[in-house]
């Protein structure tokens, strides 16, 4: 069963952590020369004379490339991951989105809402849920932040995807892919139990 | 040779003479005037959309006319400003830099020049009409785009203004391209261009590769509103998207490279060095560029229609030319000789703040992240760092540095570092608010909020933000009237610099050069002449 927040969660960290030493690097190294070669009488000759690095700077872009490398691996595994289909989903619900609002079809009864009554939609926690997704009109996004994904919605196509809501709960959802006047009010609820 | 003719000319040509000079320096500033123009009213847009933002409720406009400015704000920043800001450098600093006389067919960058102009008009002339401007975000996704759903001739104004905007731009990119490959001055070897030089290489050509991509777009779009459906079929809306993003990535690439070579050549100047890794900087823009037009659809993970590990792997592989560039740039300044100018401030501001937009960018490569974080303010900050606090901080870097050179007299060093100053505040007010606010779940392009969704607070932080950006920009603008008025002369060379355009005289006479050139033995040949070429 996926968890796809928790996959989320893994990879972000790495990512944010790797990148907080970039920051921490890179604002030392731009800061330094302000204080390390600032220019102290006026006519003063010009800077060091060296303008290259033949031997530092390829070792120093085998380096980005290695890092390269270490996200690309990590992000395919997390992927395939997150984009897994379970041979035997728990449930299956079929998702239509409009303008503006969503109609959601499972276990034989169908609820409808809009920007002013967004809709439940009520699922067990816990279970592998099978979506199927189109639209009726223009293209959509079916979003649930906490879950940390997200699926475009397209007329005349239909898209399936996997989600498993691990704890019960209300899990907000938003319409991701700008549809025009009421996008913003575009919300639905998933109540897991 | 022109003879400096002393007759008087009637008072009423000159306008029309300013209006149709093919005097490539004229034709540059001209541009530069009018993408500025743009950017005090594509900004004022974005200020009238925070302001809505800062609180839960519709308390400024409503929901059509929000969408209204959002898209005018994004079109009217990548097509009237960014690109034209970024191409107007080239076309006035090039022939200068490579030591030419001119421009390579002058006509047709004048030509060029007005069909953007026009474009530009006609795209916020559908603020006159009576269904409004363009509505559908600059990316105008299909089936939102179509007849169907965004009736209204403002809308077809928009994709012909566009249309007018992106042949205009291709021709003056042509333009910049080809001075700088075929009116180099002897000795001017193609390394021994100036750093800013090859970033316009590298600008122009994604220019003239991916630009036709955006035009095939809109004729379509436009044909299927008005003609027969082009996109109505299952696959259309994907393939829209697909003939966008290939213009629409190499496009962002274009408004950044420029401004780079504003920044690098900020850094050798007050860093009193001749730029540290040339070649690698050169091969790393090559490689950006190349790499760039590889990457397009990683705007595209969410849709599940595309191959979403290739786009990975490309965009990811970013980290390698930009890393390069960061070295080259920074290295410049280790070891140098630092004179802290107001130049050299928006300088450093570019790299330390277009880091974080270059590094968000990385996280939305990645497709596991990116279906959280794609589509809400997360991307918009993302986008804004880089756009914004990247981009124009480099074009500030490049103002204050040339400003001497173009208008003949000084800018307030004082005021450029208040300038600086308030812009540096302001710009992270304003954006860094909005990673989190994309992380926490909130949607791009809306105009409202529920009050108990949690947005609330960094809104309103985020708008305070966006006032002190306003304010920076009066700053500089208080800064060229005060300048103007007081006028210190400048004269050829006053930061004591390296590349061929301080040569001359500010500003320099309509033929570019009025003495022999010096020596050319390197891309910095001033510095040459200066500190003899071992220094």
């Amino acid at each position: 069963m996926v968890d796809t927040r928790h996959q989320f969660g893994g990879l972000w960290h790495l990512y944010l952590w790797v990148m907080a030493v970039v920051v921490v690097v890179v604002t030392v190294a731009t800061l330094v020369p302000f204080v390390a070669f600032r220019r102290r009488r006026r006519g003063e000759g010009p800077g060091a004379r060296k303008h290259e690095s033949r031997l530092g700077e390829p070792l120093y872009a085998l380096g980005l490339v290695v890092v390269v490398v270490v996200f690309v691996a990590a992000t395919f595994r997390t992927e395939s991951r997150v984009d897994a289909v379970a041979a035997k989903p728990a449930d299956v619900v079929q998702v239509t989105a409009f303008q503006w609002g969503w109609t959601f079809t499972h276990d034989g009864r169908t609820v409808t809402g809009d920007d002013r009554h967004p809709p439940t939609l009520h699922l067990r926690s816990g279970e592998t849920i099978r979506f199927a997704m189109t639209s009726r009109d223009v293209i959509h996004a079916f979003w649930i932040p906490s879950l940390r994904f997200k699926r475009d919605a397209f007329p005349k196509r239909e898209t399936t995807f996997d989600l498993v809501f691990a704890q019960p709960g209300d899990y907000v959802g938003r319409c991701a892919e700008f549809c025009g006047l009421q996008h913003a009010g575009m919300d639905f609820v998933v109540r897991a139990s | 040779m022109t003879a400096t003719a002393v007759t008087r000319r009637p008072a009423r040509a000159r306008p029309l003479e300013w209006a149709t000079s093919t005097d490539h320096k004229v034709t540059a500033a001209r541009m530069l005037v009018w993408a500025f123009c743009f950017f005090l009213v594509s900004g004022a847009l974005a200020l009238v959309m925070r302001t809505e933002l800062a609180r839960p409720g519709l308390q400024v406009v409503s929901h059509d006319t929000y969408n209204q400015l959002f898209t005018m704000h994004g079109s009217g920043m990548f097509y009237l400003v960014m690109v034209p800001l970024a191409l107007a450098l080239g076309v006035y600093l090039v022939p200068l830099q490579v030591g030419a006389a001119r421009i390579a067919a002058p006509r047709l960058a004048l030509a060029g020049e007005w069909s953007s102009l026009i474009g530009g008009i006609t795209m916020f002339s559908g603020f006159l009409t009576q269904h409004g401007a363009a509505k559908d975000g600059w990316t105008a996704f299909y089936p939102l785009s179509s007849e169907q759903h965004t009736p209204g001739i403002g809308m077809d104004m928009w994709i012909a203004g566009v249309i007018l905007v992106a042949l205009g731009t291709m021709a003056v990119a042509g333009c910049v391209l080809a001075t700088i490959l075929r009116l180099r001055a002897p000795g001017m070897t193609m390394l021994r261009i100036p750093v800013f030089a090859w970033t316009q290489v590298a600008t122009c050509l994604m220019i003239v590769t991916a630009f036709p991509a955006l035009v095939v777009a809109m004729v379509l779009l436009y044909i299927d509103r008005h003609v027969g459906s082009v996109f109505g079929t299952k696959n259309g809306p994907i393939a829209y998207q697909h003939l966008f993003w290939f213009f629409g990535h190499p496009v962002v690439y274009v408004t950044f490279f420029p401004f780079v070579g504003c920044v690098a050549e900020s850094i050798s100047v007050f860093s009193r060095r001749r730029f540290f890794g040339y070649r690698a900087l050169v091969l790393s823009l090559l490689a950006f560029s190349g790499l760039s037009m590889s990457v397009w659809a990683h705007h595209m993970f969410t849709t599940g229609q595309v191959t979403n590990q290739y786009f990975a792997l490309t965009s990811t592989a970013l980290i390698v030319p930009a890393g390069v560039e960061y070295f080259d740039l920074i290295a410049t300044m280790w070891g140098g000789s630092i004179r802290l100018t107001a130049s050299l401030l928006f300088a450093v501001g570019f790299i330390l703040l277009f880091l974080l937009g270059g590094l968000s960018g990385i996280i939305t490569a990645s497709p596991p992240l990116d279906y959280h974080v794609h589509d809400s303010m997360f991307v918009v900050a993302h986008f804004h760092y880089t756009l914004f606090a990247g981009s124009m901080f480099g074009f500030f870097a490049g103002v204050y540095l040339w400003w001497p050179k173009v208008t003949g007299f000084m800018l307030r060093e004082g005021l450029g570092k208040l300038h600086f100053a308030l812009m540096f505040v302001g710009t992270n007010l304003t954006f860094a608010p909005l990673f989190v606010l994309g992380y926490d779940g909130m949607p791009r392009r809306v105009a409202d909020y529920s009050p108990h969704a949690g947005f609330t607070g960094w809104n309103t932080v985020a708008t305070i933000g966006s006032y002190v950006i306003g304010l920076s920009v009066l700053t500089f603008v208080a800064n060229v009237w005060l300048s103007a008025r007081t006028r210190v002369e400048a004269g050829a060379d006053p930061w004591e610099a390296q590349t061929l355009e301080w040569w001359t005289s500010s500003p320099p006479p309509s033929q570019n050069f009025d003495r022999a050139l010096p020596p050319i033995r390197s891309y910095a040949p001033l510095f040459d002449v200066r500190y003899g070429s071992e220094a």
